[in-house]
This record gives C-alpha cells, sequence and structure tokens, in this order.
C-alpha cells in the first residue's frame, strides 16, 4: 500500500489536452487507497527527473506547473460557487484564494471558457475522489472463482449502487446541488456536449472498475452504459429533491439498478434460451447422423 | 459460453505498469539544466504510444477470442472424421485460451477498452470455424493457415513497432521499464507460437483444400479487414 | 549674424543620422538614402566580428537595430492604422478587440476583495510597445464600462517618440486624457528603468515584440516588473498553421504589401521589412518556449491561434511563491 508516498493523484484522461493534476499531501491514514489489485496504480504518475538528455522537454502538453497552478485555481474557486454559480465570477474568486490575481483567472483558460472549465474540474475532481470511496474489502469479483455468476451480479449490483450513491453525494457536500442546473445548461452547449459525454463515460468505467468487475467481454458496454444513463438520471433527479438526506435519490438509484438487472436477467435469458436451443437442434441433427 | 467464463479465470500475470493509464508525457524544468544523470531516467509513455499499445492490445484480444472460438467450433466436426487430430486440436485451443486470458488480464489491468464488434467477431468466429471444419479437414486447416498466418504478420509488425521504440529509448538514454521489455518478449513468444500452429495446419495437408487460394485469400482479407476495424473501434 | 565659416563647415558635417528624425517626418524620400548610408556602416562593422541580428531578413549590427527599427516606425507613426489596415485588411481591429475580451480587464469594486485588502485595488496594466494607445484604449474601456472599475490604470511605454506623440494625440478623444489612468512613457522594453519590480497585475504587448531586438531579455523584464500571479500577454503575427493558406498568405505579403506601402504611403522599405520581421518571427511553439524560459507558467497550449495562425496570442502567467519552478 502507499498510504505514505506522496503521489500526484493526476487525473488520467486528457481531453481538448487539458490535463489535471491534483497534489495532494500523505493522504490520510484514514481513508483507503486506490483499490490494489494490481500493483500498479492508476492514480500512480511516476514524474519525469530533470531534463533526461537528447529529450525535448517541451512536448505536446503544457507543462507541469501550467497543470499545477490550473488545480490550485479551480479547486479553490469551486468553493465559490455555490455562492457565485459556475461563473467567472467564481474562478476570480479562487483565483484571489489561491494568491493569484484576477488576470490569472482571464488568462488562465480560452476567453467564455472558464464556466466550462470548472464544470470540467467539477466532474473530473468528483471523479477521482471516488476513489475514497473504494472498500479493501471490495476484491476482484474474478478472483472468487466459487461465486456463481448471479451471486457475481449481485455483489456488482450493490457495489456500483454504493459508488453511485457516493458519487451523488459528493454534489450535496460540495454544496452544488442547487448549481447542477446551470452545470447541464453549461454541458449542454454543443461545443461542450462531446467533452461532456466524456466524462460521462469515464465516471461509468470508474464506477465499474472501483466495482472490481473485470469482464472485458461485450457486455463491457452494456454495462457502462447502463452505469451512465442511472448515473446521469439519478443527477436529474437530485437536482429537484428536497427529502431529508436525500433519500429519495438513493431509493430512485436503487430502484433504477433493479430495473436494469432485471432487464440483463431478461437478455441474458433470451441469449441462453437461443443458444441451448440452437445447440439442442444441432446436436439433434448430430445423433441422427447428419454431419455438421 | 461456459468455456469462456471458464476461460476469465484468474491466473499469475507479469504487470505491466508502464500501460497504466495516464496522461500525455509531462515532465518537470529545472533551473540548473541537464546537469549530469546519476541514472538514465525512466519516461512515461506519449500519447501516441500509448494509443498505440491501447488499439494494439484491443486487437490482440479480438484475435484471440476468434482464434479460441474457431478451434471451438472446428474440432467436434475435423474430429469426427479424424479422431488422431484431437491431441493436436486439444493443444493449439489451449495455447489460444491461454493467450485470450492474457490479453483480458491486460485489457482490465489497464482499462482498455475491448472493441465494440466483439459479439460480431464471436458469431463471425464460430461461423467460420463451423463452415470451415464441414468442408473437411483439409479446408479447416486451410481456415487455420490463413488466420494464423495473417495473425502472425500481425504480431510481428507490433513486435518490430516496440522494438524501435526500444531502440528510441535507448538512444535517448532512457531507462527502459521491465514491463515493456516483458510485453516484447511475450509478443515474441505469442507469435512463435501462432507459427507454429500455421505449422501444423500446413503439415496437415491445408494446401490440399480444394478450392485453396480462393479460401485463404477471402479468410486473410476478412483478417485484415477485421484487425483494421478492431484497432479502430 | 553671419556663421563663422568654420562653424558652418562643421555644420554641414553633422551626420545626417542626429537630424534624421526630423528630415523623415517631412521627406520620406530620404529614408532609402538613409537606408543605404547605414548599410555601408553597418557592413564595415559586421567585419570586426560583432554580434548579429535580424532586420527583417537583413543582417545588421545588434547595435544598430534599435535605430533602425525607430526610423520604420517613425516614418509610419502617422499612418499606423493605415499600415495595419494594409496589412490585415482592417482585421487587426478585430484581433485587438478580442485580445482585449479575452484579457477581461477590471475588478468591479463591488465584488469582493480577499480580507487582506481594504480598498478594491483597480488592475495596473503595462502596455509596452504600444505608443499609439490602440490596446490601452481599450483595455481602459473595457474595464469602465463592463466591470465599472474606474481605478485601473494603464501605462503605455514605447521607445519612439513619434508613437508616443500620435498616442497622445490620439488620448485627446477619449475620457482618459487628463486622468491619471493613462500615461505616457518613454522607454525601451529590454530595460523598464521606470518600473518598479513586482508592481503589474498585467502586461501587454501588441504587434510589439517582433521588432525588440533581444525578445528574451524583453520577456526578462516582464517577468521582473509583473507582481506574482500577474499575466503576460502577447499579440503577434505568427505562422499560419495550414500549409495551402500560408501559400497564399506569403504570396500577398511579400508581393502585394510592399507594392500597396509604395503606392498609400510612399514607404516600400518600411513594409517590406514589417513583412520580413513577421516571417523572421519564432513559431508559436517556439516564442511558448521563449516565455516559459522566461520563467512564465504557459496555461494550456500555450497559445491562441487567429485568423487560421495570420495572428496568435501567446499568454503567461508568473507564479506565485511557493509553486514557483525550481
Amino acid at each position: 500500500m502507499r498510504k505514505n508516498q506522496i503521489f500526484p493523484n493526476a487525473f488520467l484522461h486528457s481531453s481538448a489536452n487539458r490535463v489535471y493534476f491534483v497534489f495532494h499531501a500523505c493522504p490520510s491514514p484514514a481513508t483507503p487507497s486506490p483499490p490494489q489489485r494490481y500493483p500498479h496504480p492508476p492514480y500512480n504518475i511516476p514524474i519525469a527527473p530533470s531534463n533526461p538528455p537528447g529529450q525535448s522537454l517541451r512536448s505536446n502538453c503544457s507543462n507541469y506547473y501550467s497543470n499545477h497552478l490550473e488545480g490550485t485555481v479551480l479547486s479553490a474557486a469551486l468553493t465559490h460557487v455555490p455562492a457565485l454559480g459556475f461563473s467567472d465570477a467564481a474562478l476570480r474568486a479562487g483565483a484571489r484564494d489561491a494568491g493569484y490575481t484576477d488576470a490569472t483567472a482571464s488568462s488562465m483558460f480560452l476567453p467564455g471558457e472558464g464556466a466550462w472549465e470548472l464544470v470540467r474540474w467539477h466532474l473530473v475532481s468528483s471523479r477521482e475522489g471516488l476513489g475514497a470511496a473504494w472498500r479493501e474489502s471490495w476484491e476482484a469479483l474474478e478472483e472468487k472463482e466459487d461465486m456463481a455468476e448471479e451471486q457475481r451480479h449481485k455483489v456488482l449490483k450493490a457495489r456500483a449502487r454504493q459508488l453511485v450513491v457516493e458519487r451523488l453525494r459528493m454534489n450535496t457536500r460540495a454544496g452544488l446541488v442547487a448549481r447542477m442546473s446551470e452545470a447541464l445548461a453549461i454541458m449542454a452547449q454543443p461545443s461542450h456536449v462531446p467533452a461532456a459525454l466524456r466524462e460521462l463515460a469515464w465516471l461509468a468505467d470508474e464506477f465499474c472498475f472501483l466495482a472490481g468487475d473485470t469482464a472485458v467481454d461485450g457486455s463491457w458496454y452494456a454495462k457502462r452504459g447502463a452505469l451512465a444513463t442511472v448515473y446521469a438520471a439519478a443527477e436529474m433527479f437530485q437536482m429537484q429533491d428536497g427529502s431529508v438526506e436525500q433519500l429519495d435519490t438513493e431509493r430512485f438509484v436503487g430502484d433504477r439498478l433493479d430495473e436494469v438487472e432485471t432487464l440483463r436477467k431478461r437478455v441474458d435469458g433470451v441469449g441462453e434460451w437461443l443458444g441451448y436451443t440452437g445447440w439442442s437442434v444441432v446436436n439433434g441433427l448430430r445423433s441422427k447422423g447428419v454431419r455438421i | 459460453m461456459a468455456a469462456l467464463a471458464a476461460s476469465r479465470r484468474r491466473c499469475r500475470l507479469p504487470l505491466y505498469d508502464f500501460l497504466a493509464p495516464r496522461p500525455a508525457r509531462i515532465w518537470v524544468r529545472t533551473a540548473a539544466s541537464a546537469s549530469a544523470q546519476s541514472e538514465p531516467a525512466s519516461l512515461p509513455l506519449t500519447e501516441e504510444q500509448r494509443h498505440f499499445l491501447d488499439s494494439a492490445l484491443r486487437v490482440n484480444q479480438a484475435g484471440e477470442l476468434a482464434a479460441v472460438l474457431i478451434y471451438q467450433a472446428q474440432t467436434p466436426p475435423v474430429i469426427r472424421s479424424h479422431p488422431h487430430l484431437r491431441p493436436l486440436m486439444q493443444h493449439m485451443h489451449d495455447q489460444e485460451a491461454g493467450h485470450f486470458r492474457l490479453f483480458n488480464d491486460l485489457l482490465a489491468k489497464h482499462r482498455v477498452r475491448p472493441t465494440v464488434m466483439y459479439p460480431v467477431w464471436r458469431l463471425a468466429a464460430t461461423a467460420l470455424g463451423w463452415g470451415t471444419a464441414l468442408m473437411g479437414r483439409e479446408a479447416a486447416m486451410a481456415c487455420t493457415e490463413a488466420v494464423e498466418t495473417e495473425i502472425g504478420t500481425h504480431y510481428n509488425d507490433q513486435v518490430r513497432e516496440l522494438l524501435a521504440w526500444l531502440r528510441a529509448m535507448e538512444a535517448r538514454g532512457e531507462r527502459i521499464g521491465p514491463e515493456l521489455a516483458d510485453l516484447v518478449a511475450t509478443l515474441r513468444r505469442i507469435r512463435d507460437e501462432e507459427l507454429e500452429h500455421l505449422d501444423h495446419a500446413l503439415g496437415n495437408d491445408s494446401k490440399h483444400a480444394r478450392p485453396h487460394e480462393l479460401l485463404t485469400s477471402v479468410i486473410r482479407g476478412g483478417c485484415r479487414a477485421a484487425i483494421r476495424i478492431s484497432e479502430r473501434i | 549674424m553671419a556663421i563663422p565659416p568654420r562653424i558652418a563647415l562643421f555644420r554641414r558635417r553633422i551626420p545626417q543620422s542626429i537630424v534624421r528624425p526630423v528630415i523623415v517626418r517631412h521627406c520620406r524620400c530620404f529614408s532609402s538614402c538613409l537606408r543605404d548610408a547605414q548599410q555601408q556602416k553597418s557592413t564595415s562593422q559586421l567585419d570586426d566580428g560583432l554580434s548579429t541580428t535580424y532586420f527583417g531578413f537583413e543582417k545588421i549590427a545588434t547595435g544598430l537595430k534599435e535605430a533602425r527599427v525607430g526610423a520604420v516606425f517613425s516614418s509610419v507613426a502617422s499612418s499606423y492604422d493605415t499600415m495595419n489596415d494594409l496589412m490585415s485588411l482592417g482585421v487587426h481591429r478585430l484581433w485587438k478587440d478580442y485580445f482585449v475580451r479575452g484579457l477581461d480587464p477590471g475588478t468591479n469594486p463591488l465584488s469582493a476583495s480577499p480580507p487582506s485588502n481594504a480598498l478594491p485595488r483597480g488592475w495596473n496594466i503595462l502596455d509596452v510597445a504600444g505608443g499609439t494607445g490602440d490596446i490601452a484604449f481599450r483595455l481602459l474601456d473595457h474595464a469602465s464600462n463592463v466591470h465599472n472599475d474606474y481605478t485601473t490604470r494603464v501605462t503605455v511605454t514605447d521607445i519612439n517618440l513619434d508613437m508616443l506623440a500620435e498616442g497622445r494625440k490620439r488620448a485627446l478623444a477619449t475620457p482618459y486624457a487628463r486622468s491619471s489612468r493613462l500615461s505616457f512613457v518613454e522607454a525601451n522594453a529590454e530595460n523598464l528603468v521606470n518600473i518598479p519590480d513586482n508592481s503589474v497585475d498585467l502586461y501587454t504587448v501588441a504587434f510589439g515584440i517582433r521588432n525588440f531586438t533581444n525578445k528574451e531579455k524583453a520577456l526578462r523584464e516582464a517577468y521582473r516588473v509583473l507582481r506574482p500571479g500577474g499575466a503576460f500577454a502577447c499579440l503577434e503575427f505568427s505562422k499560419v498553421n495550414n500549409t495551402a493558406f500560408d501559400a497564399a498568405y506569403q504570396r500577398w505579403s511579400f508581393g502585394a504589401i510592399p507594392l500597396i506601402g509604395q503606392l498609400v504611403a510612399g514607404d516600400r522599405d518600411s513594409y517590406q521589412y514589417l513583412v520580413e520581421s513577421i516571417a523572421q518571427f519564432p513559431n508559436q511553439t517556439e516564442f511558448k518556449d521563449m516565455i516559459m524560459d522566461a520563467g512564465f507558467i504557459v496555461p494550456g497550449r500555450g497559445w491562441e491561434d487567429l485568423s487560421m495562425g495570420i495572428a496568435a496570442i501567446h499568454k503567461g502567467i508568473k507564479p506565485v511563491e511557493g509553486s514557483a519552478p525550481q
């Protein structure tokens, strides 16, 4: 375990050449580290040492400190979003908090993209923060060989539910539920739609990865698509949920996952029936002497 | 289907840390530039390299899936007429199953997505294996010959590309991680095993298949198209 | 009173380079003759092994570049707008508007201030090589109109007195002429003696940096005067990113522009220099590297192409203590 190691918690996926880095000091011992099934952590980024000989340092992406700058300013700005919304005003307030100036806030991003960058930062930092929701007891599902298929699905569903609910709770904890409609409006702008959908896809992948799902067959897409849909619907529901501690949202998530499970069972059942029927026909014909 | 589920059993594999999802190459600027290095640097992969490896692993997994299914579908009809081929078919199937497991684990570990055409390739491979087996032993062997030729070439290209990377890294004075070297060695081994299957197929009269040229060219063309499609989606 | 013959002789031998500014303003036809005279002077100095730099495509001694550039801008000062309009077909106005809009200068005094500041402080902006005040007026207008910020001030510096005079003249038409918000200072961007360290919030240079003799020195000066967290912003002609369009652009630049300069302004050489200096300027990536070398953090990709790369906006941010590159 690398609990005492200082490492950059890097955001894995760069979209549009933007890569974020968040630097944590030693994670507190109470928070579990990301899954250790494989000793490589997807969160561990080795930093290149100083100037390797003969290699141009100035490669395609922005520099290390640029990312540090964006991380610092955006995370500070996110604390102002409940009051000021996803806007340039929040970005400026964040820049001031981080010790920078208003000039920094204006120059950091392309003109007019400040609000979108705030939204994207929230999406990416929440996704990365999901690692804290991972439980040490969640071994890889594939390692338990004696587990029946149905049992495996049940376990996966329970873990996925916990993760989706945790992610929704992050919205509440950050005080952003009231501003979510603003964020959705920004994400719905045509130039931002592809990036927003990509974030949703990565979030679904994160859910599956942390829940311990290692299947890489045709169900890879089905699972992620289902989780993405459930999460998106739940987030919309959360925006107007007025219940105590948003328990209605959790119930909503549970209900949707149950529906997904039912659908999966039906599709699998149909597939199984077709398979068995087909093989029975073939074997029947073989027993009759047809050479197939 | 049950065989595939069983094939997903865990097995101990070397771990390819270098493939860990990570952003584009990052670096740190220091004020004192290019002072003497005590040891060569080890840098993460570039975006292009990572993209290449993603699609390479994806294609390899799809290829091994197809190989496993072809052997599974071919075995019953071929063995019915030529029972002495059972050990050979079993051996080839087991080797392919091992490759398939390896690539499944790699994809899961490095969070590489499988190809969208997965169910399509399953159907196509089963149909191809079954169809050629029904045409006779020679046709089945010709199918194996065609598929293994294409796959062997494909692995060869990948090995060549990775060796070029290693040479470039050495020229730049970077340290080559053990995982990357491992991957190259593994791909070489798999390529050799595939070529061994090709030899078995040739040894079993694949050239005597009646529409040999047509069969092999159609199958090879299909394989090339499938590789190209799987690389992209 | 008659001038003693000896003094008259002395006066006739005063080098024309000293009285050049006066002559050139009244009669541009001297500019080519002066250039020939200086060229002869410069070739002899080159043989001594002095450092050289480029004046357009011409290699000259470093020490002479400032004077030569000064000559160019003195000659085009009064028709600076015409020159820009000809070179960019009027699009430079759009570029400058976009540049200033992107910088978004000014802070609303009613917006929350950090607890350390008692009163909201307007931006202190330094516009370098902005003699005629194009950018400065836009910055002040934006701060006043968009953010209701009447404390943001702009200091316009330029090495060329003629350009500054032109700027002062134009400022009279704005509300900032006699206010403390706008000042015109003569200064060399490579050596900003009047500007203290860590005092500037925003440093802008629009279509000026390609004329500097030593860009690295100017960037280091920018780094010095900016306060931590301050922004450096540069709008400059750059390399077109599309090969086909680039071919057409080169034909236009080298074929049409000096000709138009000759016909409209009667000064072919100045326009030839301007076009050559654009070609000599480093491309987007190289310039981004120069900015990073000076110590700035370069956000995002490092630049923004305008009109497919004909112009580019480069930005850099001075790091704050504790996060500076080691």
